[in-house]
């Protein structure tokens, strides 16, 4: 129970510091760099307090996102060519291999990763 | 709605069936590339990933597996990452990365003027790999 309160309450304290995010916009109603730098500094420390390991971007996250980007490079609008095709998936082998060794049975879990990217399209779509 | 309506719209439904699957299979074949799997050259590897990625772009060609928004959540949580919490933080730095944060967000609204953060999608997305940490 303890874990889930914690738990909780740091999902509120990240989903805070993500809205000041998007508030920053219109710029009128923002405050100065300074102010909401403390503000964001408040935040971040309690998040941290919590959980000292924090990170908004992990090790996870950071080879979900580099993934991404490398299956973008990977180019079809040609013909197959071994050469400029196999660097890249030769990176993707790298990447995987490194967050494997990290943890051997860490998966990707790719309904999740596609809910996220469609997410963030709808929320596009939806404006 | 007239039936050929009714058609387009079915096909649209496959469509983003079959793209969604597509996708899920391509990520798929990531998470499986190690360990390496002895029947699987990296030939084969490279064959797979260019097939399905042929097959994507067969239905959707402007589909990327990293959009604007994505890219963009990507740099924010970077930014916060390097916001500085030390005893006597240095609020210079500090309020350098709010004007870089500012930045990206004034270039989001300038793309779409109603852009929003999916703060929901985020924290979604977030909180299995924030389990796997405390685990």
């Amino acid at each position: 129970m303890a874990t889930n309160e914690s738990s909780d309450n740091k999902n509120q304290l990240i989903t805070l510091m993500l809205q000041t995010i998007e508030n920053f916009v219109p710029l009128e109603t923002r405050p100065a760099p300074e102010g909401m730098a403390i503000y964001l500094y408040e935040l971040k420390k309690e998040i941290l307090r919590q959980n000292p390991k924090f990170k908004f971007i992990n090790s996870y996250n950071d080879y979900i996102f580099r993934i991404l980007t490398l299956l973008d490079y990977l180019d079809v609008s040609k013909e197959y060519d071994t050469e400029s095709h196999g660097k890249t998936v030769h990176m993707i082998c790298r990447e995987t291999r490194d967050i494997k060794r990290i943890d051997p049975l860490w998966k990707i879990n790719p309904t999740s990763v596609i809910e996220f990217i469609n997410s963030t399209l709808s929320a596009s779509a939806r404006k | 709605m007239s039936q050929k309506d009714n058609n387009s719209e079915d096909i649209a439904i496959d469509n983003f069936t079959e793209l969604t699957q597509l996708v899920k299979s391509t990520l798929q074949t990531v998470d499986e590339l190690f360990p390496p799997k002895p029947e699987f050259s990296f030939e084969d590897m490279m064959i797979q990933f260019y097939t399905l990625k042929s097959r994507i772009k067969k239905i959707d060609p402007s589909w990327k597996f990293e959009n604007t928004d994505t890219s963009y959540v990507f740099e924010i949580l970077k930014l916060l990452d390097a916001v500085n919490i030390e005893e006597i933080p240095d609020l210079q730095q500090n309020a350098k990365i709010c004007q870089r944060l500012l930045h990206r967000v004034r270039i989001m609204r300038q793309i779409n003027p109603s852009w929003s953060l999916d703060v929901e999608g985020i924290i979604k997305f977030l909180y299995p790999t924030l389990n796997t940490q405390l685990s």
